[in-house]
């Protein structure tokens, strides 16, 4: 089945994210086909570059990052939640005259029309809210 | 073309959800979606007039609710369970919206389910 996620958690802040994850890893090792994960809303802080976690905890953005490598699925950040939140990539880092780029490289920025799109052409579009 | 369901269950000003919601229901009407939205649980305090955003630095949730129509989105239903719990009249809401009494089965006419 060709699946796609909206995750509106953020990290560190309740489950969701984590349950996000969670469920893609558990779907792709049971052979269905992850297409796209839209990070929406608060979620979008799951693709922050520089997070420096306690040495005996996992980096979450880097196991996003592994998931997108072993999946080839695609890491969107809703670019309008994004931006609000500090999180640029190097055009727009450049476009608002700001030092550089604070979004991990395996994720892209992208409109609202890339949720739609997933939506439309997925067989399943999951949603992990913020609560 | 799927029939979509938008859930919206947010009070409009205490996340910024309530609002990302309804940029995600603009979006899919610009992309010609078929589009309908339920307001349930806190959701339904969008709905209520007379909205003074500044306090909460930020857009009019109302505004932008009055402008769906101009984007073809006329499909609002609210939760009448949610509307009496909370002492609301529907009769004052700032658009026209449609009481549902059997969520479940409303919810199960659409093919997907955004919940927001």
């Amino acid at each position: 089945m060709k699946l796609s996620l909206l995750v509106m958690a953020a990290p560190y802040a309740s489950g969701g994210a984590d349950s996000a994850w969670h469920y893609a890893d558990a779907a792709l090792t049971l052979g269905h086909e992850l297409s796209r994960v839209f990070f929406y809303d608060q979620g979008a802080l799951n693709g922050t570059l520089s997070t420096v976690p306690p040495q005996d905890e996992g980096n979450r953005t880097e196991r996003w990052a592994a998931l997108q490598q072993r999946s080839g699925c695609e890491l969107i950040l809703c670019i309008a939640s994004a931006l609000k939140r500090g999180m640029l990539d190097a055009i727009e880092a450049e476009r608002y005259e700001q030092q550089g780029a604070t979004i991990h490289p395996a994720f892209e920025l992208g409109g609202l029309g890339l949720l739609i799109d997933a939506s439309a052409n997925s067989d399943r579009l999951i949603t992990f809210g913020p609560g | 073309m799927k029939k979509t369901l938008l859930i919206t269950r947010q009070s409009p000003y205490r996340s910024h959800l309530a609002r990302g919601a309804l940029d995600a229901a603009l979006a899919a009407a610009v992309f010609e979606q078929d589009v309908t939205l339920l307001f349930m649980d806190d959701g339904v305090w969008q709905l209520t007039g007379e909205q003074q955003p500044e306090a909460a630095y930020t857009k009019s949730l109302e505004k932008t609710l009055r402008s769906l129509e101009l984007y073809d989105l006329e499909k609002l239903y609210f939760e009448q369970s949610a509307v009496v719990a909370r002492g609301l009249n529907s009769e004052d809401f700032c658009v026209h919206c449609v009481p549902v009494t059997d969520t479940g089965s409303f919810i199960d006419s659409f093919d997907v389910v955004w919940s927001f």
